[in-house]
Formats: structure tokens, C-alpha cells, sequence
């Protein structure tokens, strides 16, 4: 989305090393802009971001991309369903030589956790992340690990093959900040992808951008976004829209409509922005409630259409 | 290449047009011979059940067949095609047939829109109050179905919404609201004709009750207990006491013993007419269809309306049968004396009666005319008779035989006022004394509060003229003599039995206020003819307005009620400007929209500006600063409010 009327007033110098960050995500992982702007949206509002797509269209690569930039640690988990909730969190072993239990950290201390085909695991697992997610630490044997901040999850999920699956609850979706997907590129990207060298030795050579103390500060300005009356009043108007529509069981939940209002924030940071335009409510907004909203099975209409039908319904103040 | 599988209507929208089907045909299926009721409603609920069971629709030579069938069924019931039953028979009968190829959206249309003509074939049959306001009913439930079907149509292939029920039962009511309106425009200034193009046909169906063309024991006793209206009359000027409201129908001149019926001479016009005298009455009356061809007037019309005539009796009668609610104007002088001389042709038929009927009233009368030769005189004796001896006036009377008077004068004496009429006209004809019966209507309610005199059918009245040398056809009502609250208080009180189980004086009273606000249809509606559409246009400042002045009018006021109506519904809901930036930036969506750049309600400054970049090339950077400027001081910071002078200034300068 080009916007030439909105990128220009940096906010400090961060939001240009912000930005410089993104276009580094960007070389890698090529025609998907809005993509990589929202997995930055969803990490700058302090979430997690949840991509639904088949295999091969660069979530690692993506995640991976973003790791290296944002200069924090990285780990892959690949979910299995014969994983337990140790493999993810770690374990205490007995160290004879010093008579006492050492923990060793298991994949999810890292600063960018991703983590493959989610849907694999047992819920059991699943829960043992869901819930480092929410509380951003570990209980292992009596005892809190801290993770590491800023702590960002990307779990991706398969939609089309479900046969030994346990797909995410409802309840659990809501802990995603963010849903998307990546989709093909265009004839033309993929054809540089085909020339260009190989991923890998691009990811090699990426340097990173920021640090974890940096980008903790660039969280921090992203919750003060200026967010003013009209756009205050389109978030609750889409809100609303959720509720009212005839074909969604439950309409979005205050947290929710918290959770639009923070990534619109951080989205309008991610654009070089120290206030927050209808456009990033609105960019944002099919992301954090396709998922969210769930569509009664007679209305034949699903969750990303009901969106669509709420944003097309709903006057910009 | 594969057929494409013809998708079915959802069952909501094919349930919704069954109903408003059944609604508007109802009042026509109870007035249906009962088998083809039944199979109408064997049709529709099929096709309910066929949306609910995905049934599919019957092949093609079975729903000839059975259209034909129904068809066959509606000349065998009906003995042809032709009149107001038969042919919305035939119509509820063919979308009945409909039901069965009911599977598209077109037909659900089709089906939805006829209802609306369904609906308005109910005014043949009648135009009272309370019919409306149950076609009003059905009327919206058509609205609903056709609103549902276009809602279904225009949403193909995905449904938007759960419900179709839930999402369009809410703008039906708007709907109707929005056409108010426009039906009011069209409906005071849509030219009407002096006479209308076509009339209702002058067929007796649905055996209104009435007075009719004959009278035997019983008949009027009949209309005792119907309390719809016969007429109302509004009087300009004096009324006439109680005692003289006698509204004059149907003149009878023959008696066979049992019945008494009209003669040749009824029809003959009057070769005398009436002149006003000292006294006159003026009245206007709004007579409620009776599918008869009188006219009810008090004694004796000396003007009446164009399309009347007055017989040789002076009872009025129209041209064409009453099917409608019909007005008119009548002034009648009390004091003309009837026929001072009586030719002898006509004292003959005045006096004729069955030699062989009635033997011992024939005796009677002729012991009491030896007694009293004077007629007065004799006359006073038969009332006074009447009066003293145990007579009764009740409703509870026994069938009677051939000799009628005989038996009610000697062995009942128990009767309406039909029994003692008949009785005192065959003693006065055997007496020799010419005698005739006249029929109509006595009395009525007054409104006080509405000015307006309403006459029941249970007002309906009997009474006999004598004809006395000198003084011509002399009024004289025995019922009065037997039960004068009769003629004083009405039938009602004279008969302290209820008419029937609800006979309440609180209904009575509900009934009364009831009519006034039908008076007001009737006036205001009903009456809204040629005449008074000249009168209410004129008062308007039209002076006095030709056809072609009122069709201009209508067209005129068609497209002012449209386009009110069309601002009040498209009004933007727009809240009104916040702060002087939005003011300017709605200014210049105001410039933009001139120019065919609307921008819509749920489009971003920045979407919007793409847009205009891509129609304006020119004033593209132009526009994208006014963006840029616009979106900072409506959703920016406060500390971009310095940007503000600039952006008035670019505003004012901005023509795209």
C-alpha cells in the first residue's frame, strides 16, 4: 500500500531503524510487504502472530528474516504430536557433581519462537506455549523462568490438511494478537526468488538491525500513538458492526477492541506515523478479527467475509 | 457439459410469499364454495412443505392437468367466468395452480406482486373500515414477501445473513411509511371523472341484508337484530322531530293474503311534483350499498339528486343499483298533500283484496264500517282497538299461514311492525277505504358530537298510507299506536329482548363511536368523488380547477411528495462537523461530488485521494497535500493545528 502522504514525519530515530528492519524483512521474503508490516504489528503491540498457510511459502524464512533483524535469539519448534509439554518449556536434571537440579532450557526461551504446524501437537503441548505466551514466563518444577523480552511467537498452521490434527480452539485463537497468511507471490517475485541466490546465504548474510532493548523502547512508543476521536470512534463502530452482524454468533470482546486499538497503533509506527489514521484500523482490523469471529454454519459465509461485509458497513468518522 | 442444477429459493422466502398469498386471498376463500377453498389451501401448503423437503416440482402434463382441472372447478362451481366472484375466484384459483411451479425467484415475484391486485379486488365486495384495516395487514405481508424475494435475488450467490426473516422485517414498515406519502398526493389529486368509466356490475350477491321488494310476516322482524348501518344523513338546518323521520322506501300495492308486493303504478313516474311549502327539510345523505335501486328520503322530495327519479308513489329510486357508497342531497317538503283526487282505476287497486283469505278480518271490518261511517272516525276505532285491547309488539311471532291477518288479529295478536301494518291495510281495504304499505326506515341514533343521524337496518319500519278525500295519502302508523316508544325511542328500547348475545349498552355505545370514524371514511375517502376534489382543490387556490389543471396538479405533486421523501430517506447520516478542518474538508468533498467524485461514507481521506488522483492527473499533488494536511488535523496531535491556515487557505484555492 503506498502512502505517500502519511510516511514522512519520523518519529525519532528508531522508527527509522524500524523501518530499515522491515525493508531488511522485505529483501528476503519478496511481495509480501503487508504481510511482514503486520508480523511487525503484532510484535510492536506486544502479541503474536499466527500464520495459516501451506507449507513452503516462507514462514520460516520469514521468521527467521525477522529474528536475525530485530538482533535477538531465535529457535524453531517443529510440533509433532508425540511432544510434551517438556520438549517446549524444558527440564530439570540432577546434577550428581553439584547435588542439586540444573533446568535446561528448552526451545521456547528465545526472543522469536517459531512455531511449525501448531496444530500437530496434543493440546496438552499446545497449551504448555499458549500459556508462556500469555504470561511471558515458565513453571518448571516449582520454579518461574522469565522469558527472554521481547518474547514473539509466529505458530503457524496448516488449514488444509487436518487428519491428525487437534486445530485450535476458539479460545485459544483469541491469544494470537493477529492471524494472516502469505499466499503465493506474483509471477514476477517469484521469478527473481528463482534467480536470486539462495535464501540461506541471503539470511547469512543479514546483519541485525535493532536489540532487544531498542526494540523494547519501540514498543513502548507504539502504545503512545496518538489515537484521536474519529479513529476512537471508527474502532468502536467496527466493533459494533461485529456484534450486530446477523451472521456471527459472539461479536468481539472489549479485549478485543483493546487489541484492534494497539495494533492500529503499531501499525501507524511500522508507517512512520506519531498518530493513527482509519487506514491502519483498517489494514489491521481483517487480521486480528477473521479469527476472532466465529459465523453461524447456516449463514454459508465465513469469518474473513463477515469482516469485509463490517469494514464496507461501517462509515470512516 | 454439465446442466447447472437449478438452485432452489430459500423455504423462508417461499413460506413468506405462501402467506402473504393466503392473506390476501382469505377474504375470498370464506365467501368460497368450500371444496375449492380446500384445494387452494391443499396447494399452498404443499409448497411449503415442498421448500422444507426439497421436494421437486410435479412434471410438467400433471400441473396442466391439474390447472385445467381447477379451472373446470371454477365454471362448475361458479356456472361460468363472468361477475366479481367467479372472476376472483378464477384469479385465486390460477395462483394457487402457480403454487405448483412456484421454483424460481421470478415466480416467487410474480405471485408477491399479484397479491397486491388480490388485495385490491376486496374492495369489490366492500368498502368498510374494518376491511382495511385487515387488508392493511395482508398488505404489508406482501411487502414483506417481495421485499424478502428482492433481498434473496440481489444477495445471489452467498446469503449475507443468517436470517432473511430477521433482516427484512425491519425496513417493511419504513417502507410503506416512506409511500405514505406519495399515496396521499396521488390519491387527492389523480383526476377522477364525474361518471365513472365502469361500475360495479348489478348483480345481487352476497344477499345483503335490507329491506327488499316485497313484504310478507317476518321480513322486517328479520333486520331487527343487524346493527350495520342503512344510511347516515346530515342534516343543513332544522330536523324533523322523531316522531316524523320516516324514511320512505319501497311502496306496496298488492296483497295476496300472505305478501305484499309492488304494482306497475311503483314504477310509473310522478306526474305531480312536489313544490317546496313553509317547511322544508334539507339533508345530505350517504347511502351504504344495498345492491337495490331506491333511494330512502322523508315525505315528499321535492329536490333530489340527478340520476334519481321519483315514482307516482314519490318514493325515490336511482338509475343504476346501489353497490357503492353512494351520497346525495334531498330536500323534502312535509306538508305536500298526495294525490287529492284518486283516479278510480287506482281506488280500485287500493282496495282489492283475496276474496277467499282472511274471512273473519273481512267480517270484522265490515261490522265496524256499518258502526262507524266516517273513515277518521273508523280509522281512530282500529287504532284505539290496537291500543286497548292485549296487543303486543315482540319479535316472538309464529310462521304464518294463508290466512295471516286472521290468525295474528284473533289468535296471536303478538307481531313486529310488518304484522300490524298488514293487518290495519287489509281492515282498511275491506272497510273500502284505499290502503297502501309503505316500507323504509323509522327513527335513527343522533350524534351529537359528529352532527350526523346514523339509520340502522335495525331501524327498518312498516307502515300504511290511507287515502282520505281531500287530504290525499294520509300517513298512518299502527305500531305507533300499539308501542309508541317505538317510533319515540326506536326499536331498541320498545323491544326490551337483546337483539342478540353481546347487547351490552357499553357496545352500543363502542358500536356508535365506532361509526363516526366510518362516517369520517366515508366522508373524507369513500366520498372523495369528482365534486369534491373540484371543492378541495379549489380551496387550495386553484379556482376552479380543469381536468387538465388537476392531472398537472397530480404529476406536480407526485414528483414534490417524491423527492421530499427521497431527501428525509438519503439524507446523509453524517454527523454534523466536528472541528473547522472537517468543515473545509466537507466542503471540498461537496466541490469533488459536483464534479462526479463522491466520496463514499465508509471510504478513508487516503483511499479517497487515490481515487481522485487517478480521475484529477492535474490535481493530484494538490489534492494529496490537502490529504496530507487534512488527515493530520482531524486525526493527528494537537501540535499539528499550526497546519491549519494553510489548509483553509489551499481549501478556498482548490477547484478541481
Amino acid at each position: 500500500m503506498s502512502k505517500p502522504a502519511a510516511r514522512n514525519a519520523p518519529v525519532s530515530e528508531l522508527t527509522d531503524e524500524l523501518a530499515a528492519a522491515v525493508a531488511a524483512v522485505n529483501e528476503v521474503i519478496l511481495d509480501k510487504a503487508e504481510a511482514v508490516d503486520l508480523a511487525f504489528c503484532a510484535l510492536l503491540a506486544g502479541g503474536h502472530l499466527l500464520i495459516e498457510d501451506l507449507p513452503g511459502v516462507g514462514k520460516t524464512t520469514m521468521a527467521h528474516a525477522m529474528a536475525i533483524a530485530l538482533g535477538g535469539s531465535w529457535q524453531r519448534i517443529q510440533f509433532t504430536s508425540d511432544m510434551l509439554p517438556a520438549d517446549i518449556t524444558g527440564v530439570s536434571v540432577y546434577r550428581r557433581d553439584e547435588e542439586q537440579f540444573e533446568f535446561h532450557h528448552g526451545p521456547v526461551f528465545a526472543n522469536v519462537v517459531l512455531a511449525d504446524e501448531i496444530n500437530r501437537a496434543t493440546p496438552r503441548t499446545q497449551s504448555a506455549l499458549l500459556e508462556a505466551m500469555a504470561e511471558g514466563q515458565v513453571t518448571v518444577d516449582g520454579k518461574t523462568h522469565a522469558l527472554p523480552a521481547p518474547f514473539f511467537v509466529i505458530a503457524t498452521q496448516n488449514p488444509t490438511d487436518l487428519v491428525g490434527t487437534y486445530p485450535l480452539p476458539d479460545s485459544q485463537l483469541d491469544r494470537f494478537l493477529l492471524r494472516t497468511r502469505l499466499g503465493y507471490p506474483s509471477a514476477e517475485e517469484e521469478r527473481q526468488l528463482l534467480i536470486q541466490r539462495d535464501r540461506r546465504d541471503l539470511l547469512a548474510e543479514m546483519k541485525p538491525i535493532l536489540d532487544p532493548a531498542r526494540l523494547a523502547e519501540l514498543i513502548a512508543i507504539a502504545r503512545n500513538v496518538h489515537l484521536s476521536e474519529p479513529v476512537l470512534d471508527y474502532i468502536q463502530a467496527l466493533v459494533e458492526g461485529s456484534r450486530n452482524h446477523a451472521a456471527v454468533v459472539n461479536g468481539l470482546s472489549p479485549r478485543a477492541a483493546l487489541a484492534l486499538a494497539q495494533s492500529a497503533r503499531a501499525h501507524a509506527l511500522i508507517q512512520g506515523q506519531d498518530f493513527c489514521l482509519p487506514d491502519n484500523v483498517r489494514t489491521v482490523f481483517p487480521a486480528l478479527a477473521g479469527h476472532r469471529l466465529q459465523t453461524l454454519p447456516e449463514s454459508g459465509i465465513g469469518g474473513d467475509a463477515v469482516v469485509q461485509e463490517i469494514i464496507d458497513a461501517t462509515a470512516v468518522a | 457439459m454439465v446442466k447447472p442444477v437449478q438452485a432452489h429459493p430459500p423455504a423462508e422466502a417461499v413460506a413468506w410469499t405462501v402467506l402473504a398469498f393466503l392473506a390476501a386471498a382469505l377474504p375470498h376463500l370464506l365467501a368460497m364454495p368450500g371444496w375449492l377453498m380446500l384445494v387452494i389451501l391443499v396447494l399452498a401448503i404443499w409448497r411449503v412443505g415442498a421448500a422444507w423437503q426439497n421436494w421437486q416440482p410435479p412434471p410438467a402434463w400433471l400441473r396442466l392437468g391439474i390447472t385445467l382441472a381447477l379451472l373446470g372447478l371454477v365454471v362448475i362451481f361458479y356456472g361460468g367466468l363472468w361477475g366479481r366472484r367467479a372472476a376472483t375466484g378464477l384469479l385465486c384459483m390460477m395462483l394457487a395452480a402457480k403454487m405448483m411451479e412456484m421454483f424460481r425467484l421470478r415466480d416467487l415475484r410474480l405471485v408477491a406482486s399479484m397479491c397486491f391486485f388480490l388485495i385490491a379486488t376486496q374492495f369489490l365486495f366492500s368498502e368498510r373500515l374494518v376491511y382495511l384495516a385487515y387488508l392493511a395487514g395482508a398488505f404489508w405481508v406482501a411487502t414483506a414477501a417481495l421485499l424478502l424475494i428482492q433481498r434473496v435475488d440481489s444477495a445471489q450467490p452467498k446469503p449475507a445473513s443468517a436470517s432473511w426473516t430477521r433482516s427484512t422485517l425491519r425496513p417493511v414498515t419504513l417502507l410503506i411509511v416512506a409511500a405514505v406519502p406519495l399515496a396521499l398526493a396521488l390519491f387527492v389529486t389523480f383526476p377522477r371523472l364525474a361518471q365513472p368509466l365502469w361500475g360495479l356490475p348489478d348483480e345481487v350477491m352476497d344477499g345483503r341484508t335490507g329491506l327488499s321488494d316485497s313484504m310478507s310476516p317476518g321480513s322486517i322482524a328479520n333486520l331487527y337484530a343487524d346493527e350495520s348501518a342503512a344510511f347516515r344523513v346530515e342534516f343543513d338546518g332544522p330536523m324533523p322531530p322523531p316522531a316524523e323521520r320516516y324514511w320512505r322506501g319501497p311502496v306496496f300495492w298488492n296483497f295476496d293474503g300472505h305478501t305484499w308486493s309492488r304494482s306497475f303504478f311503483s314504477t310509473s313516474p310522478a306526474t305531480v311534483m312536489p313544490e317546496a311549502g313553509t317547511r322544508s327539510w334539507d339533508y345530505r345523505v350517504q347511502l351504504e350499498p344495498h345492491e337495490q335501486r331506491w333511494l330512502f328520503s322523508l315525505d315528499y322530495p321535492v329536490e333530489y339528486p340527478r340520476g334519481a327519479r321519483v315514482t307516482a308513489d314519490y318514493q325515490m329510486i336511482s338509475r343504476r343499483a346501489i353497490t357503492t357508497l353512494t351520497q346525495y342531497e334531498v330536500s323534502s317538503n312535509p306538508d305536500f298533500i298526495d294525490t287529492p283526487d284518486l283516479p278510480q282505476t287506482l281506488h280500485n287497486l287500493a282496495t282489492r283484496l283475496p276474496d277467499d283469505r282472511n274471512p273473519r278480518t273481512l267480517a270484522l271490518a265490515a261490522e265496524w264500517r256499518e258502526r262507524y261511517p266516517d273513515d277518521q272516525q273508523l280509522i281512530d276505532a282500529i287504532l284505539r282497538w290496537f291500543n286497548e285491547e292485549a296487543f303486543f309488539y315482540s319479535l316472538e311471532t309464529s310462521p304464518m299461514g294463508r290466512n295471516s291477518v286472521d290468525e295474528f288479529l284473533f289468535d296471536l295478536r303478538t307481531g313486529y311492525c310488518e304484522h300490524y301494518a298488514s293487518a290495519f291495510a287489509v281492515m282498511m281495504r275491506a272497510a273500502g277505504v284505499p290502503a297502501r304499505i309503505v316500507t323504509g326506515y323509522q327513527g335513527g341514533w343522533w350524534s351529537t358530537t359528529a352532527r350526523y343521524l346514523l339509520v340502522r337496518q335495525s331501524d327498518a319500519h312498516a307502515w300504511v298510507e290511507v287515502w282520505l278525500p281531500e287530504q290525499g295519502w294520509t300517513r298512518v302508523d299502527p305500531t305507533a299506536a300499539v308501542s309508541p316508544s317505538r317510533i319515540r325511542e326506536g326499536s331498541r328500547v320498545a323491544i326490551d329482548q337483546p337483539r342478540h348475545l353481546l347487547d351490552w349498552d357499553w357496545v352500543q355505545d363502542l358500536r356508535n363511536r365506532y361509526d363516526r370514524v366510518q362516517h369520517l371514511w366515508n366522508n373524507w375517502v369513500l366520498g372523495f368523488d369528482a365534486s369534491r376534489q373540484r371543492q378541495f382543490l379549489g380551496g387550495l387556490g386553484l379556482g376552479e380547477p380543469g381536468l387538465m389543471m388537476i392531472g398537472l396538479t397530480m404529476v406536480l405533486s407526485a414528483m414534490l411528495v417524491v423527492g421530499l421523501v427521497a431527501l428525509l430517506l438519503l439524507r446523509r447520516p453524517r454527523a454534523r462537523p466536528r472541528s473547522q478542518a472537517e468543515r473545509l474538508w466537507q466542503q471540498l468533498l461537496a466541490r469533488l461530488r459536483r464534479r462526479g467524485l463522491a466520496c463514499s461514507p465508509t471510504e478513508t481521506p487516503l483511499e479517497f485521494s487515490q481515487r481522485v488522483s487517478h480521475a484529477l492527473p492535474n490535481q493530484s499533488g494538490e489534492f494529496d497535500r490537502l490529504t496530507w494536511l487534512y488527515c493530520r488535523l482531524h486525526y493527528g496531535t494537537g501540535q499539528h493545528q499550526d497546519l491549519l491556515p494553510e489548509f483553509t487557505r489551499r481549501v478556498e484555492a482548490f477547484k478541481p
